[in-house]
């Protein structure tokens, strides 16, 4: 469904990515792991359009979209919901919902996105008109989660969706990856928290310094004694 | 009762003051781009509504409206096709090259219309023109009154337009983070062509509506540019009811201070006022935004 081949990515003189590759075939979550700076949110960024490759293909639905604009690549079912959620902190739940639902293939199915949205998070529904910058974290990522699903995505990327959030919370949010999952949506998971990611993921690739290092079935990742030791310190 | 009259003739310069506050206002508030020219789109826009009027049988509040859609037009072309253009090699948030370009441009407008049609104050002549309604001993001046009549309309139409509308959410949501709002599917460069269009053509009324009692010159923008940046930071950058109370304030402010004082006076009370706010709540008025 989404294909990166060989993908480079540069701020200025820093080469952040140095040759991506990877693949999400549908109905997959797809985890990508790194430490800080690994390069995970250029990544999604790129995808998203946000960033240009200086070389290699970003391949969705068999054509590249190296050229297409953000807003477009989100009519075409690509979304992501944005590390620290970044909110309308001064627009109402419910404003922040319907711009998620802005593209015009989206539109149409604007009121059962809507129903879904408070099907799944009951508790916005109550919140609905209050300023979003004035709700809790854990209802924060709801919001976020929410417009995602305004979108009437194909596939979703949720960049660090547990930063900053309860464990409690974080728990609550990786069961809402599932049930949008089982929904049928496709999931790209970026994440610091590599148990929990590998524990709801289908595979999972391992990048460092914008290369990737190591891909391979979920199940085996979490039994691979160099990822257990660099990245659950265990 | 004089100071009824004076109430009541700094609500509808006030009025006038907001509408074309707003429009800078919006423009900042969604590009973070101060236009240095709104003055003299102003300006502009009074001389194409004073030659309509000559040369044209129209009302000239139609005029008007015909004004403010060429100055849609005006601002729309301006910013898809030259301001983005400088911005898109901008990387800063404010970008100061839009803002030295817009100042430029200003320059080139009010002096090619010095070159152009000269440096004399011309007062056009409509229907309007003096006509004045009295109540008791209260005098209201008929353009004055429509004036701010439209103005306040103006102002409630782009407000409910910004809330209500789907491409009002899609403004808001683009002003409070751009980059969030690519990812929601809006085009930030059409919301900004269409922000910087409704800015100028709120000008554009203003340009009209002002005609039939303020006389038009080359230099008439700064008049009203050099107040409409006092009230967008009065009232809070980018908030459209923070630059109608601001423009109303202003208004006050002139009105009164000239009655207990003098004019002067009370132009240096207004921009003592700009310096206060700026020290003590540089937030403005009516701003969400905190910093």
């Amino acid at each position: 469904m989404l294909k990166l081949n060989d993908v480079h990515v540069d701020y200025g003189h820093f080469h952040a990515l140095q040759g991506i590759s990877f693949e999400i075939k549908e109905g997959e979550i797809v985890a990508l792991l790194g430490s800080n700076g690994a390069g995970k949110t250029t990544t999604i960024n790129t995808i998203s359009g946000l960033n240009k490759p200086v070389s290699g293909e970003i391949i969705y639905k068999g054509q590249v979209i190296n050229d297409m604009r953000p807003n477009d690549r989100v009519q075409m079912g690509i979304v992501q919901v944005p590390e620290g959620r970044k909110l309308f902190p001064y627009m109402t739940v419910m404003d922040n919902l319907l711009v998620g639902s802005f593209n015009k293939v989206a539109r149409p199915y604007r009121k059962e996105s809507l129903e879904m949205c408070f099907d799944l998070f009951p508790k916005l529904y109550e919140r609905r008109n209050q300023f979003a910058g004035t709700l809790s974290g854990g209802e924060q990522q709801m919001v976020a989660v929410s417009r995602a699903i305004m979108s009437h995505p194909e596939i979703i990327m949720f960049d660090e969706p547990s930063l900053g959030l309860a464990p409690v919370v974080v728990e609550d949010v990786f069961e809402n990856i599932m049930k949008l999952h089982e929904m049928g949506r496709t999931i790209l998971l970026v994440e610091q928290n590599v148990m929990l990611s590998l524990e709801v993921a289908d595979r999972a690739y391992v990048i460092e310094n914008g290369q990737n290092v190591k891909e391979g079935n979920a199940k085996n990742l979490l039994a691979d004694e160099s990822i257990r030791q660099a990245y659950l310190g265990i | 009762m004089l100071y009824l009259q004076t109430f009541i003739d700094a609500l509808m310069i006030g009025g006038v003051y907001s509408v074309i506050a707003v429009g800078l206002s919006l423009i900042f508030g969604v590009m973070r781009v101060i236009n240095w020219s709104h003055g003299e789109s102003l300006m502009v826009s009074m001389l194409i509504a004073l030659y309509m009027n000559q040369y044209t049988p129209l009302d000239p509040y139609v005029i008007m409206l015909i004004v403010g859609a060429v100055m849609f037009v005006y601002g729309y072309v301006l910013q898809s096709v030259v301001i983005s253009r400088i911005l898109s090699r901008e990387t800063d948030r404010e970008p100061i090259s839009c803002l030295l370009f817009t100042a430029g441009l200003g320059m080139v407008m009010s002096y090619s219309v010095q070159i152009i049609f000269g440096s004399k104050q011309v007062m056009a002549q409509t229907k309007y023109n003096g006509r004045a309604l009295h109540m008791g001993d209260l005098v209201v001046s008929l353009p004055k009154l429509i004036a701010f009549i439209i103005a306040v309309v103006a102002v409630a139409a782009l407000w409910t337009f910004l809330q209500k509308s789907e491409y009002g959410r899609a403004i808001r949501a683009t002003s409070q983070n751009r980059s969030v709002a690519t990812l929601m599917g809006i085009s930030e460069k059409r919301v900004y062509s269409v922000s910087f269009a409704i800015g100028t053509m709120l000008v554009g009324l203003a340009g009209g509506m002002l005609i039939p009692y303020f006389s038009v010159y080359p230099t008439v923008g700064s008049v009203f540019s050099n107040k409409s940046f006092i009230i967008v930071v009065l009232g809070g950058k980018g908030s459209v009811p923070g630059a109608l109370l601001g423009g109303l304030i202003v208004g006050l402010i002139e009105k009164f201070g000239a009655l207990f004082f003098s004019e002067s006076v009370a132009q240096i009370i207004v921009f003592l006022m700009f310096i206060a706010i700026l020290l003590f709540k540089p937030t403005g008025l009516l701003s969400k935004d905190k910093g």
